[in-house]
């Protein structure tokens, strides 16, 4: 194999593919990328066998088609630390050499043979959605996922197809966010019938890819995986196994007690707020009077902290408690001026809504 | 450490004997053991000293000591007279300093730094309580005086009973050159028996241990405590307010059950006993664990943490059930004894709450909560759970 790369989209496909390729395994071909160069098209690819990444990396040129398989760190950082605009990539018996305009690199590689297979796309998509919706969508919902959770449904982000609207939807079991976003036209039936939660990795690997905000991702179920197409990238991933908690029972109906909060004064009282809580007391406390928000925590080796915002508020007052973390999370991703919290019951969830397509539900803390 | 502190240990000799026999004046000079009747497999709670000379001593099941004194006169425990007496001594120590730990009912720390300047030195406000108590009660007890908490209570008991000794930092090293390891707080007789095979004894010998040696016995902390004590030093404080570490209840049998219903039946009693007093208290437990004590006296205990701290009776005993089947699967045996105790306590954590799961928890306080209610109401009996 003999390619000549420019460097600066070599390295973009490398900082993606760098993303999903595990930093620890127990098979040391996991830590590399598949480099193969055929015809006139050079394709990059990486996996840690739930989910994968196969890049067409433009801007090449092919001088003699062939395989190579190098560790994805190392290259990344040959290719990141040199200057050059062109530089030549060439691969014999397992090392794979490269080569700029006064440096040289022999990095010893693996065998091709050896390499999982990773899918590209092949034929149309069953659901088209532009790329700059989705991932703004995935950056209101991702956070919200659990981490390591032994109930593997809530590791990932749920696809919930309805008509021509798609919902993801997260949740760690103590918060719950979902955004809506539509479709040009209908997906077909398989995405209404199939269970689809997509591990928060994937998710967060399709929020990597760099595209202009028009342009389409094309997705399609096959079996047990879904397959991710946007431009020159395909991601594709195992779906997660198991059953995505019934969320529509908990979502709050007769949440009374509204209050309109400009987004960037609520953020900064709820994180002013929550400067003095600690391990053992990280609640604040939310009271609403008629007009008046106190945002109090307090901690009992530390000391305590208020902060006090005018409102519009004529309704019942309530005390409620929530961790500030899953508060700050939610408001630092609203991208609308302003927002809804609705209130019921201070051991009942309270809900924060934006618009019609935005809800994140989070359950308080009872502060004892 | 900035100052010298003065710390007092107080230990009542043959405490719940020596009330009894100061109550029924016959008594004196006789063996008199307290506690649960040999019928019943009790235990020995206390003995009088002359009953200590046939080698009975407490926690010894009541059977094997009459087989020791035939002629012991044995009383039941009489926890009402005992705490009444108990108060009366609070109320002495309360006169020379706030700063108090109760350990038991007959035995507490003092600390009396801030008040040698009211009342005299350490020495003397210690003659000052031991008469006090003499007076009021009838009763002796022996003090303990030094500069740290592990010496004071190791003088109180070296001349028990009626004993007053205090150590110094110029006698201490003197008095525990003579003694043997087992001494040393949290030397029991595992760590005795670990230590004196490789030959060490006294406390000179552990003091003159090469350091890296005894962390291989022991370990590091251990023996980083160890090597402390046996030089004398303890820097831990009197801490009056020391908050219980757990709560537990447990139950003798009056013969050894094998019968897993009667077992769980007993267990589940237990753990609601324990919840009661939680709520009252308004604590919250991590761990739970279960206590096992088999026919030969041989002691397990099976522990389980909790996800989230709780009181709520539903969650503590399916926590107590879960550890009980495990311990059958694995070792089960007819029992004499079954206990239950929750440890990792807390006060009000603030605690968040689960979208998907609160409805049992928060349905299940809101039962305790009126369970409670009315057994406060009406007494402990009016309502039991079906077991």
């Amino acid at each position: 194999m003999k390619v000549n790369f420019n460097r600066a989209a070599l390295a973009q496909a490398l900082g993606l593919l760098n993303s999903v390729v595990p930093p620890r395994t127990p098979k040391p071909i996991l830590r590399c990328v598949l480099i193969s160069a055929a015809d006139k098209e050079v394709r990059i690819c990486g996996t840690d066998l739930e989910a994968g990444i196969n890049y067409i990396i433009p801007e090449v040129q092919v001088e003699q088609e062939g395989e190579v398989v190098v560790p994805a760190d190392r290259l990344l950082a040959i290719v990141r630390e040199s200057q050059d605009e062109i530089l030549a990539m060439e691969a014999e018996e397992g090392a794979c050499k490269i080569v700029g305009a006064d440096s040289h690199f022999t990095i010893y590689g693996h065998d091709p043979k050896q390499f999982p297979k990773v899918p590209g796309f092949e034929g149309d998509g069953d659901l088209e959605v532009t790329i700059g919706k989705l991932q703004a969508a995935i950056e209101q919902v991702l956070f919200a996922t659990a981490k390591e959770s032994t109930r593997y449904a809530l590791n990932g982000v749920m696809w919930e197809v309805e008509g021509k609207k798609l919902s993801l939807v997260a949740t760690d079991g103590r918060r719950l966010a979902k955004c809506r976003i539509n479709l040009k036209q209908a997906p077909s039936e398989t995405f209404a019938e199939t269970n689809l939660i997509i591990p928060a990795k994937t998710m967060s690997l399709l929020d990597k890819v760099g595209a202009t905000d028009k342009e389409s991702v094309f997705v399609k179920l096959i079996d047990n995986q879904i397959s991710i197409k946007c431009g020159d990238v395909v991601i594709s991933s195992n779906l997660v196994e198991g059953k995505f908690p019934k969320y529509q029972e908990i979502i709050p109906v007769d949440n009374d007690k509204k209050i309109t909060l400009a987004t960037d004064i609520a953020l900064s009282a709820v994180r002013r707020a929550s400067l003095l809580t600690s391990e053992e007391s990280r609640g604040i406390k939310l009271s609403v009077n008629e007009d008046k928000l106190v945002l109090s925590s307090r901690a009992p080796e530390t000391g305590d902290a208020e902060v006090d915002l005018q409102i519009d508020y004529k309704g019942k007052p309530i005390d409620i408690g929530f961790n500030p973390q899953y508060l700050i999370d939610v408001i630092r991703v609203i991208n609308a001026p302003e927002f809804d919290i609705l209130l019921g019951e201070p051991d009942r969830p309270g809900m924060i809504k934006v618009g019609q397509d935005f809800m994140y539900v989070l359950m308080p803390i009872n502060l004892g | 450490m900035a100052t010298q502190r003065s710390i007092i240990h107080i230990d009542m000799d043959a405490f719940y004997a020596s009330v009894e026999q100061r109550d029924n004046p016959k008594l004196k000079d006789k063996p008199v053991v307290v506690g649960g009747s040999a019928q019943k497999r009790g235990v020995v709670s206390a003995a009088s000293y002359m009953a200590r000379r046939f080698g009975v001593h407490s926690a010894m099941p009541m059977s094997k000591a009459l087989r020791l004194c035939p002629d012991a006169v044995v009383l039941p425990v009489d926890m009402n007279k005992y705490s009444r007496v108990s108060k009366q001594i609070r109320e002495i120590f309360a006169r020379y300093t706030p700063e108090i730990e109760p350990i038991s009912l007959d035995e507490a720390f003092l600390d009396v730094t801030g008040s040698v300047n009211l009342f005299g030195s350490a020495e003397k406000i210690g003659r000052q309580i031991k008469a006090d108590i003499k007076q009021a009660t009838l009763l002796t007890a022996s003090v303990g005086i030094a500069p740290n908490k592990f010496l004071a209570k190791l003088a109180s008991d070296l001349e028990k009973p009626d004993g007053f000794v205090v150590v110094t930092e110029q006698n201490k090293k003197q008095i525990l050159d003579s003694l043997g390891v087992g001494k040393l707080w949290g030397v029991g007789k595992v760590t005795q028996r670990k230590l004196e095979k490789f030959g060490i004894r006294t406390i000179k010998q552990l003091r003159q241990t090469d350091r890296s040696h005894l962390v291989q016995l022991l370990g590091e902390s251990a023996a980083q405590t160890l090597a402390e004590l046996a030089r004398g030093v303890d820097e831990r404080a009197v801490e009056p307010h020391r908050p219980a570490k757990s709560v537990s209840g447990e139950y003798t049998f009056g013969e050894d059950i094998d019968d897993v219903d009667v077992l769980l039946k007993t267990l589940r009693q237990q753990v609601e006993e324990v919840a009661v007093r939680l709520r009252k208290d308004d604590l919250k437990a991590a761990t739970v664990s279960i206590k096992l004590r088999y026919a030969n006296f041989k002691t397990l205990t099976r522990s389980k943490t909790l996800p989230q701290p709780t009181n709520t009776t539903s969650i503590l005993c399916e926590a107590a059930l879960a550890a009980f089947e495990k311990w059958k699967a694995e070792a089960f045996g007819a029992l004499r004894l079954i206990g239950f105790e929750a440890s990792g306590l807390t006060k009000k954590v603030p605690r968040q709450l689960m979208l998907f799961e609160q409805t049992p928890d928060r349905n299940q306080s809101k039962l305790d909560e009126a369970i409670d209610n009315i057994r406060r109401r009406f007494g402990k009996d009016s309502l039991r759970r079906d077991l």
